[in-house]
C-alpha cells in the first residue's frame, strides 16, 4: 500500500463564497498533501485560506504570517508578505472563464498537533486571459489549536463566489 | 500505481542526537524526502544538510545551490552559491515551534556516473524574532558518484525532535 493516503476527495458543485473541507486531519499523520485542480470563481482575485479546528471553528485571529511569490507570466513578480493576518493570503491569482482557474499543490505540517503551529508551504498556478502566475510561498498559523480541516475563499469578499474544482488531501503515512 | 510513496527509510528523534541520516536510495527511481518538527537543543542554530554515501554524509566543498528566500519582515532575497560543504536551511530557535519543515525530491542519486540533484521546499520559524522564513529553489552535489541519503546536522548542539523520512516515489 502507498504511504501517499487518500482522506477526502471533494468536489464543489454549487457556487458558494467559501468552500470548507472538514474531518480531515488526525494524529494518523504529520504531513499532509493537498491539491487544488482547476478551481474557478465568477470574478477574478486572490485565493485565500484559513484553518478549521477541531471544534469546527474557522480561526479568524489575526495569526496567520505570509510569504508568497507571485511569478507574472508577462508583468513583474510581486512579492506578498504579512505578519499577523486574519487568513492565509495570495496562494494564487485567477480568472473567470473556462480556460481560467487555480491549480495548487500544498503541504501542510504539524496540524493536529497541539503543541506546535500549523505551517503550509504551497505551489500553484493560476490563469487569466492571456497570463497567468507560478506561486511559490509559505504560511503559518501562530496559534496551537489543533487543526483538522481548511476553507478555502476567493479574497474573503461574499460577493464572489468558487463555483468549480476538485480539492483533494492526501496523509503522507510513516511507519515506524 | 504511479504517484504513489514508498517509505524506505524513517527516524523521529525523541531525545536528543548529533544528527540524523536517512539511507537506503538504491534505485534510478526519484525519491522524496521529508522532515517536520525539526528542532534543536541549543537556540540560534542552523539545520545543516548533506548528501550521504554508502552511509557516509560527503563532507567535501561540491555542493551548489540557488534559493528563493521567502520572508514576512522583509524583501525577498535570491541565494546561489556554489563550492559549499553543505546546505544551510537556516537558524532555529528553542521556542515554540521555532522549528523546520520541508519536502526535498532527490534526483539521479543512485546513478554513480551522474550528479546528484534536489528540488527543495521548506520553512522555519527563525529564533527571536521568530519570523516566518522559507526557501524554495534546487541544489546538487557536483560529483559524479552513487548518493544513498540525507544526513541533517545542526550548526552546534544536537537536535531535540522531529521526524525525518524518505520515500521512493513510484
Amino acid at each position: 500500500m502507498s504511504n501517499l493516503r487518500l482522506i477526502n476527495e471533494t468536489t464543489i458543485s454549487a457556487s458558494a463564497s467559501t468552500v470548507q473541507v472538514t474531518d480531515l486531519f488526525s494524529a494518523d499523520f504529520d504531513i499532509y498533501k493537498i491539491t487544488i485542480a482547476n478551481l474557478t470563481t465568477d470574478s477574478a482575485g486572490y485565493l485565500y485560506g484559513r484553518l478549521i479546528n477541531s471544534s469546527g471553528s474557522v480561526i479568524t485571529a489575526s495569526s496567520y504570517d505570509n510569504a508568497n511569490l507571485l511569478m507574472d507570466s508577462s508583468l513583474s513578480w510581486t512579492e506578498n508578505k504579512s505578519i499577523g493576518q486574519t487568513s492565509i493570503q495570495y496562494l494564487e491569482y485567477f480568472g473567470t472563464g473556462t480556460t481560467n482557474s487555480s491549480n495548487n499543490a500544498l503541504y501542510i505540517f504539524n496540524p493536529f498537533s497541539t503543541s506546535s503551529y500549523t505551517f503550509l508551504i504551497n505551489q500553484g498556478w493560476g490563469h487569466f486571459g492571456s497570463r497567468g502566475n507560478g506561486a511559490k510561498g509559505i504560511s503559518v498559523l501562530k496559534n496551537t489549536s489543533s487543526i483538522t480541516g481548511f476553507e478555502l475563499s476567493n479574497s474573503y469578499n461574499s460577493s464572489i463566489n468558487l463555483t468549480g474544482g476538485v480539492i483533494r488531501t492526501y496523509g503522507l503515512r510513516v511507519d515506524s | 500505481m504511479a504517484g504513489s510513496l514508498v517509505q524506505v527509510d524513517t527516524e523521529t528523534v525523541t531525545s536528543a542526537v548529533s544528527s540524523v541520516t536517512l539511507t537506503g536510495i538504491d534505485s534510478d527511481d526519484v525519491y522524496m524526502a521529508t522532515w517536520v518538527d525539526v528542532g534543536s537543543v541549543n537556540d540560534n542554530v542552523g539545520l545543516y544538510v548533506r548528501v550521504t554515501k554508502s552511509g557516509s554524509a560527503d563532507t567535501t566543498s561540491n555542493y551548489d545551490l540557488a534559493f528563493k528566500n521567502l520572508r514576512v519582515e522583509t524583501s525577498f532575497s535570491n541565494t546561489g552559491n556554489t563550492d559549499e560543504d553543505k546546505l544551510n536551511f537556516g537558524n532555529m530557535g528553542t521556542g515554540t515551534s521555532e522549528t523546520h519543515q520541508g519536502i526535498a525530491y532527490l534526483y539521479n542519486f543512485s546513478n554513480a556516473s551522474e550528479y546528484s540533484f534536489m528540488t527543495i521546499e521548506r520553512s522555519n520559524l527563525m529564533a527571536d524574532p521568530n519570523y516566518l522564513y522559507g526557501q524554495v529553489g534546487g541544489a546538487v552535489h557536483t560529483v559524479a558518484s552513487a548518493s544513498d541519503g540525507l544526513h541533517f546536522y545542526i550548526s552546534s548542539g544536537n537536535i531535540a525532535s522531529g521526524t525525518f523520512t524518505l520515500y521512493k516515489v513510484v
